[in-house]
């Protein structure tokens, strides 16, 4: 097979990982005559695709051949879509490439399980050794793990890797065993363990040698800078997001992920039958990610975000966002004067931001704020002012009092639409 | 008082010093450079409290910071407000900065906010090509910035592609790199072997080929792509030729997918005795019982 034809085959298999962070890893450049490239700055976006993703990395597959049976997976054993295998060269080559001609910020490569699973996870590590040792290639490598491959090998991968990555795929042991019978909660958090104790040696190596030396010394212990992450799908399985918030918090405090991705579940050529016809709407996954960053910068918890009483209890509102939802059933924080308010408060308020909330604190030293201050920050006004309190404002008791508060957030054509066409009933919001 | 045509930051930084020290009040100025000096350095109007010396210590950092992005910003009325802005700092505002809403911080902010932002698109949307240049490989771009950013953006390129000869042509400056030296040289009109496609890349086809297999056809949100990649940028970037196509085809693509008959899991397990075999040992694999924390297991 012809490269050209394995790139579209190898790109085809990769596109349904939403990871494309480069981001977050220790600062390197060329200068100096050595190799080729830089990270460490914010991330870049070389390019975005139709559907709105953006392209930083080359994200490819080494091999979809795969002998996993996971069902929401293009790739898994029984799927009859064409298959193709790089040689380590032609991703050494095509990633130098790309990346000469500023297409790329650096590499994304996973990969189907051959064989087994050590000698995947040894492919995959071979081409970002060839990549640094080779070619001085300082850009971006993320290298996707494989499940229960071998300690050694993952120190391996973690020396010549930014970040390293497994995928916890679906929220539940349950789950996984009904979907993705080749993989194990146990075995996807026992390489999740190793790859944190790594990435916690080599922090601490960092900060050692800075204690006791003030000469930076070469040989450091390098392992995955940019940390790691995980991804979820969403809509294969009948997970409210209730569990799947909690599985993302566990995510977060117990092996410090820097990401969880969420990937809605969307329609694949040569689908399995064990997987629902219907995919979730995209919607979801926004909400999903929105409360992922309630949890992570806001000091949310999971019980606060998502309802656990009521007819749509476990399920987000897809209609209105998650803080606007929780603060129409708190109201009684409300209203929260923003003059007076501590940043935790203010970052309760449905459309002020983080950035914006910590503007807020710097502004008010020096003046009180009225509405058409929020307004100059770009506050959209119509959302927060039934919560907020300014020098020239205060909402209508009776406006927060309203049964139908949400109502009055919802669009008119999309009121009149939740009349015609019910949603699927786990979905179901309306009060 | 007329100031001749301020060039970049550091000149008109150099210019803002002087004014400073003697005192001279920012409506008194006028920076545009137009009309030649008749006024220059004439009886400068002091004002009644006179000169501060304007020490790097007395301004905020971050004024220096904001001031350097915001001096790429293409608008000559830039410099009256750096110094208007300059001026307050110094005469009893020191605190000037923290008031987002004042509507000359909202403009600098403004304008240093879009410097940056056309920074990061140039360090992301910059593509070369591969040549041949005097029997040397010499990478070369062509690009339209909106700001004037080309000399401040050029070191992101040194650095990262330090060991390629390259050269980013662009109608204000253009920068070129031999692996040995930065060199910025004026503006000049797209070369027209770049307009007609004759400057090619075989790289090119590979880069079209992986962004037309990336793209998902099942999740098409063409106002997502373009708020980040918006349409000015596009004539520059090879891979836009393949937007329209792309969007108008998925939904067909979509609906075939849908229409394809599922597959039965088990069909290959039933065949293959191998993968079945492959497949349990996986299956059956025990783990440790204290390798996943309880909770997770529900």
């Amino acid at each position: 097979m012809q490269l050209m034809d394995k790139l579209a085959v190898l790109a085809d298999a990769a596109k349904y990982d939403a990871s494309c962070a480069s981001s977050g890893t220790t600062r390197r450049d060329s200068a100096g005559g050595q190799g080729i490239g830089s990270a460490g700055g914010t991330g870049i976006c070389h390019s975005y695709t139709p559907d709105g993703r953006c392209v930083s990395l080359l994200k490819v597959l080494f091999t979809n051949f795969c002998i996993y049976e996971c069902s929401y997976c293009v790739n898994r054993a029984s799927s009859q879509v064409r298959k193709a295998r790089f040689s380590v060269a032609e991703v050494v080559k095509l990633t130098l490439d790309f990346y000469r001609r500023n297409y790329i910020e650096g590499l994304f490569l996973s990969s189907g399980i051959i064989q087994d699973e050590d000698h995947t996870m040894e492919q995959l590590t071979l081409v970002a050794k060839e990549l640094r040792l080779k070619h001085g290639f300082k850009g971006y490598i993320h290298l996707k793990t494989i499940p229960d491959a071998s300690p050694e090998l993952l120190k391996e991968a973690g020396r010549y890797a930014d970040r390293l990555s497994i995928n916890i795929e679906l929220p539940t042991q349950q789950s996984l065993k009904m979907l993705a019978p080749e993989k194990s909660i146990q075995g996807i958090t026992t390489t999740m363990s190793r790859l944190q104790a790594g990435i916690d040696e080599a922090k601490s190596q960092r900060k050692n040698r800075q204690t006791i030396s003030n000469r930076r010394s070469q040989a450091t212990f390098n392992f995955a800078p940019a940390g790691q992450s995980s991804q979820m799908i969403i809509g294969a399985d009948d997970s409210t997001d209730g569990t799947i918030l909690q599985t993302s918090d566990r995510l977060y405090s117990q092996y410090r992920m820097r990401r969880v991705y969420y990937s809605a579940f969307s329609p694949i050529p040569d689908a399995s039958s064990a997987l629902p016809i219907q995919a979730p709407p995209l919607v979801r996954e926004h909400r999903l990610y929105q409360a992922d960053w309630l949890l992570r910068f806001y000091g949310f918890s999971t019980q606060e975000i998502v309802p656990t009483v009521g007819p749509e209890a476990g399920m987000l509102d897809l209609h209105i966002d998650p803080k606007l939802a929780w603060a129409i059933r708190h109201r009684d924080w409300f209203p929260i004067n923003v003059n007076r308010a501590p940043l935790e408060l203010l970052l309760r308020i449905p459309g002020i931001g983080a950035r914006t909330a910590h503007k807020i604190t710097r502004v008010r030293r020096h003046r009180r704020l009225r509405l058409a201050d929020l307004q100059a920050m770009r506050v959209p006004l119509p959302k927060c002012r039934p919560f907020i309190e300014t020098l020239d404002h205060t909402p209508a008791a009776s406006l927060l009092e309203q049964d139908n508060l949400r109502r009055h957030f919802i669009p008119p054509v999309q009121q009149e639409l939740d009349l015609f066409q019910a949603p699927p009933t786990p979905l179901v919001t309306a009060p | 008082m007329n100031i001749d045509a301020v060039v970049d930051f550091n000149h008109w930084r150099d210019q803002a010093r002087l004014l400073l020290q003697q005192g001279i009040h920012p409506t008194a100025v006028n920076w545009s450079g137009q009309q030649q000096t008749q006024l220059a350095f004439d009886s400068p109007p002091a004002t009644a409290e006179s000169s501060r010396a304007y020490a790097a210590g007395q301004v905020p950092k971050n004024f220096i910071k904001l001031a350097r992005a915001a001096a790429c910003y293409r608008d000559e009325s830039r410099w009256a407000l750096l110094y208007s802005l300059l001026w307050r700092l110094t005469h009893g505002e020191s605190h000037l900065l923290h008031l987002v809403t004042d509507p000359e911080v909202k403009r600098l902010r403004h304008m240093a906010q879009a410097v940056r932002r056309d920074a990061h698109k140039m360090h992301a949307f910059v593509r070369f090509k591969k040549q041949q240049i005097n029997d040397r490989e010499w990478y070369v771009s062509w690009f339209e910035p909106s700001h004037l950013i080309v000399p401040d953006t050029a070191d992101f390129f040194v650095k990262r592609f330090n060991t390629m000869n390259w050269s980013i042509l662009t109608p204000d400056a253009c920068a070129h790199w031999d692996q040995n030296r930065l060199q910025i040289t004026p503006g000049v009109d797209q070369p027209n072997a770049l307009i007609q496609g004759q400057m090619s890349d075989d790289m090119d086809k590979y880069w079209l080929q992986y962004y037309r297999h990336i793209f998902n056809p099942a999740r098409l949100k063409t106002q997502a792509m373009q708020s980040e990649m918006p349409k000015k940028y596009w004539d520059n970037l090879p891979e836009a030729a393949l937007i329209n196509d792309l969007a108008n085809g998925s939904g067909q693509r979509t609906q075939t997918m849908l229409d394809q008959a599922p597959n039965d899991p088990d069909r290959l397990r039933l065949k293959s005795k191998k993968l079945r075999q492959q497949q349990d040992a996986i299956r059956s694999k025990q783990y440790p019982s204290n390798s996943a924390p309880d909770q997770w297991m529900n």
